[in-house]
């Protein structure tokens, strides 16, 4: 498949200008962060634009013109010749269906159905008669990828395929995917938010950004040595598993729409080795070197590594919260069997586990969103719960309600704080680093990373003497994750952070504990489990973090 | 569109508020003479048997037409809406309850219950009115309610109950706004359905006494009229057609522009 030229305009212009081409055999990363135009991009190589949404340029595949051709040629295309794979395996199999249904339905050869389950690694057959419901993520995902292959396609599009899933199962999704499209010579464009996937996936990575390609090349030597400085950003703003930085570097400012750059490099305004001919003309995409791309003017240079000694980690102070032996079940379903951890004051405490290990139940039980069947939960402390103890939900676009203002939002936080002084919401959002005028905004006229620090603040209002967080980063670009991070090791509250994300809490915890099937399997000093883990379980988390 | 609608509406309301003084005759001033013309220049839709003036009768009823329905919608919605908040979020045996109550309401018969409660009570208008408010409630508790339940699992309503916030205010100051899209689209259906209902009361002849200027009761009134002066019952039915169509559609309107950028 080969796009040249491509521009997707709705509203405003979004895609501006993108070259791409997948070879069979090949496994192509389109790498950016969201705004970058990514997803669009896949959509009209798909045929799938929403309303509204209009691409010109030209997209072919074996030669045959396909961009503004009818359902009548795209209908054989989808499906035969190209296939979706989403990241939502739940939202893309029809609930009503059985698994084999899914595949018996987009098949064009004989193949059986089971032999079909056994190439995507599902060696029970009986998967077939099940319902989506009854299936796993990463199941369903296996599924929706024998389903997509039923039809034997030349190329598959994969959109984010693995960001709904644990560490684990991404894992093993994407290494299938690699198995599947090595043994069929099949081309793969993998679109993905994380640079850490696309490097395990693909040979070659193109990383947008405002609606252009800004650099493209071998997988490997991007990596090696990023040729604009947004990658090289980027790159530094993955959080890695094998130490805890002293600094979590984001990306200052945010992504512009691509119709608002205007005769300049995009980035520019982000750019560290910035020069006054960026801003004079677009840079266009030049080769840097055989078969890398790059849309800076200049060589990059690798950035100085900062060397902050890492604070000492605090002193342990009385604990805040005692959990001991707290048990839940759902049905027949053990979320929790018998879990037992404390948190001092002034530690973070870091909780991982895949899904179904019962982290999110542990937290809504400390929180009192949920009553566990046995155990206690003790928070350290005079006055109701929600004094002791507040959280910060996974998806702040969704944490947030988004018919009430900011400020409206913070001042009722803070008003259910203890009484005597306390902080005004201007107070509230300079901690958080948001100017004031942010106040009379509504959650939807703001980005990710700053609806995230606005859930920070309102979980900051009430003063808890302890702040779980939940998946607190799971939502937010790469580059805004740092700056989240950074925010969250600067507050000095006593934390439970909750994540299946190894990289994530090497950087955030003092102490770790490790669960599955709702058990502790291990627990003691980050470093310690992290470097030396003495619990199967943990070492194949570690094993499954994509590395950098 | 929006505008076209917003406008019908409007000039309804006018008519409702100043339709004394917009109305050439007197609605009730008889001139048997006249009996059943035809349109002309000094009665532009003609009169009726009693030779009253069609558009000055017309004029008058707007007032009926809207203020009834519009006492419909808001006590529907008001009721409606707090209960289904009640047991959407309260859920246990509140829920229970109430959903039962519910579906006994929805198993009657509406509209002859009206009859019966308007016959039993002797043709007070009020009193069909508040039955029939009482009757579209059910309805409306459901809907908000099952709206309800979805927004409680939210991350959001999850936030507000771990600031230890109050049940009222969660429901009002949190859920009810987004839910608002919903009650409005309703209310304006409520409207609708009640402007409907009344008129079919009163062409049963159980609404309000004979010789009010009622829409509903003109149609019924002029019906034997029709090969003398058609435009006196076939304007009011068509005036009743068109508020009723120009109120569900402004509801459609209405939810689709405010539902934009909430949670879904």
């Amino acid at each position: 498949m080969k796009v040249t030229g491509l521009r997707v305009t709705g509203p405003g212009l979004i895609v501006d200008g993108v070259d791409l081409e997948v070879s069979p055999g090949e496994t192509v990363g389109l790498v950016g962060e969201s705004g970058s135009g990514k997803s669009l991009t896949a959509r009209a190589m798909a045929g799938l634009l929403p309303r509204g949404l209009r691409a010109t340029g030209s997209i072919t595949l074996g030669g045959r013109e396909l961009l503004g051709a009818g359902e009548r040629v795209w209908r054989p295309v989808r499906g035969r010749r190209l296939a979706l794979l989403m990241q939502d395996p739940f939202a893309m199999l029809n609930p009503l269906l059985t698994a084999g249904a899914h595949i018996a339905e987009s098949a064009r050869s004989r193949v059986s159905v089971a032999e079909r389950l056994a190439e995507v690694g599902i060696d029970d057959p009986s998967v077939a008669r099940r319902h989506p419901f009854e299936l796993s993520g990463g199941m369903r995902q296996r599924v929706a990828l024998a389903a997509a292959l039923a039809g034997d396609p030349e190329l598959l599009i994969a959109d984010e395929p693995t960001t709904a899933l644990d560490a684990t199962t991404q894992h093993e999704i994407l290494q299938l995917v690699r198995r599947v499209q090595r043994a069929r010579g099949m081309g793969v464009l993998l679109i993905t938010h994380d640079l850490r996937v696309a490097f395990e996936l693909c040979d070659r990575v193109a990383v947008m950004y405002a609606g252009r390609i800004v650099e493209q090349g071998p997988a490997a030597e991007v990596r090696r040595s990023p040729a604009h400085p947004y990658t090289l950003r980027l790159l530094a703003a993955v959080p890695t598993v094998e130490r805890r930085l002293a600094r979590l570097e984001g990306i200052p400012g945010s992504v512009p729409a691509a119709g608002e750059v205007t005769g300049g490099c995009a980035f520019a305004a982000r750019c560290e080795q910035v020069a006054p001919e960026c801003t004079q003309a677009r840079p266009p995409l030049r080769e840097a070197s055989p078969g890398r791309l790059t849309a800076c003017l200049t060589r990059v240079r690798p950035r100085a590594a900062v060397h902050v000694t890492a604070a000492p980690p605090p002193e342990p102070g009385p604990p805040v919260l005692r959990v001991t032996g707290l048990s839940k079940r759902y049905g027949g379903h053990v979320a929790l069997g018998g879990v037992s951890l404390d948190v001092r004051r002034g530690e973070t405490v870091g909780v991982v586990g895949g899904s179904g290990s019962g982290k999110t139940t542990l937290a809504r039980c400390v929180l009192g969103l949920a009553v566990p069947d046995s155990g206690t939960v003790e928070l350290a402390g005079e006055g109701p719960r929600h004094r002791l103890v507040q959280c910060v939900f996974q998806d702040p676009s969704t944490s947030l309600n988004p018919a009430m203002s900011v400020g409206a939002a913070l001042a009722e936080a803070a008003a259910q704080g203890a009484p005597g002084p306390r902080p005004t919401v201007s107070e509230l959002l300079e901690q958080v680093g948001l100017p004031a005028a942010y106040a009379s905004r509504r959650p939807s006229a703001l980005s990710g990373g700053e609806r995230q620090r606005v859930a920070i603040a309102r979980a900051l209002a009430v003063r808890p003497s302890l702040l779980i967080c939940d998946e607190p980063v799971a939502s937010l670009d790469v580059s805004v994750q740092a700056h989240v991070l950074e925010l969250l090791r600067q507050v000095g509250t006593a934390m439970l952070f909750i994540t299946h994300d190894l990289a994530v809490v090497r950087q955030m915890a003092d102490r770790l504990v490790v669960l599955s099937r709702g058990e502790v399997v291990e627990a003691g000093e980050a470093d310690r489990v992290l470097d030396a883990p003495a619990h199967d379980y943990t070492r194949t988390l570690i094993a499954s973090v994509p590395g950098l | 569109m929006r505008a076209a609608l917003t406008a019908v509406l409007g000039l309804v309301a006018l008519a409702a508020l100043a339709g004394p003084w917009l109305a050439p005759y007197d609605p009730a001033a008889q001139d048997l003479a006249l009996g059943a013309a035809g349109p002309s220049a000094a009665h532009w839709l003609g009169t009726d048997e009693m030779g009253r003036d069609v558009v000055s009768r017309l004029l008058a009823g707007a007032r009926s037409a809207l203020f009834w329905p519009v006492l419909v919608a808001l006590f529907t919605t008001a009721l409606g809406t707090s209960l289904g908040l009640l047991s959407g979020y309260r859920r246990g045996w509140v829920d229970a309850l109430l959903m039962r109550v519910v579906d006994l309401a929805i198993a009657m018969p509406g509209l002859l219950v009206l009859i019966v409660v308007v016959g039993v009570l002797g043709g007070g208008y009020g009193w069909a009115v508040l039955a029939m408010a009482v009757l579209f409630t059910p309805g409306d508790i459901r809907v908000v309610r099952s709206l309800t339940l979805a927004q409680r699992e939210l991350a959001y309503a999850e936030a507000a109950r771990t600031l230890g916030l109050r049940p009222g205010r969660i429901m009002f100051r949190h859920l009810l706004p987004n839910l608002a899209p919903t009650v409005v689209a309703n209310a304006l259906l409520s409207f609708t359905g009640a402007l409907v209902a009344l008129a079919g009361l009163s062409f049963l002849g159980v609404g309000l006494p004979a010789g009010t200027p009622d829409w509903g009761l003109m149609v019924e009134e002029n019906r034997q009229l029709l090969d003398l002066n058609p435009w006196a019952s076939i304007a009011p039915a068509a005036l009743i057609t068109v508020v009723a169509c120009a109120a569900t559609l402004l509801g459609d309107r209405a939810f689709e522009s405010m539902s934009k950028g909430g949670v879904r």
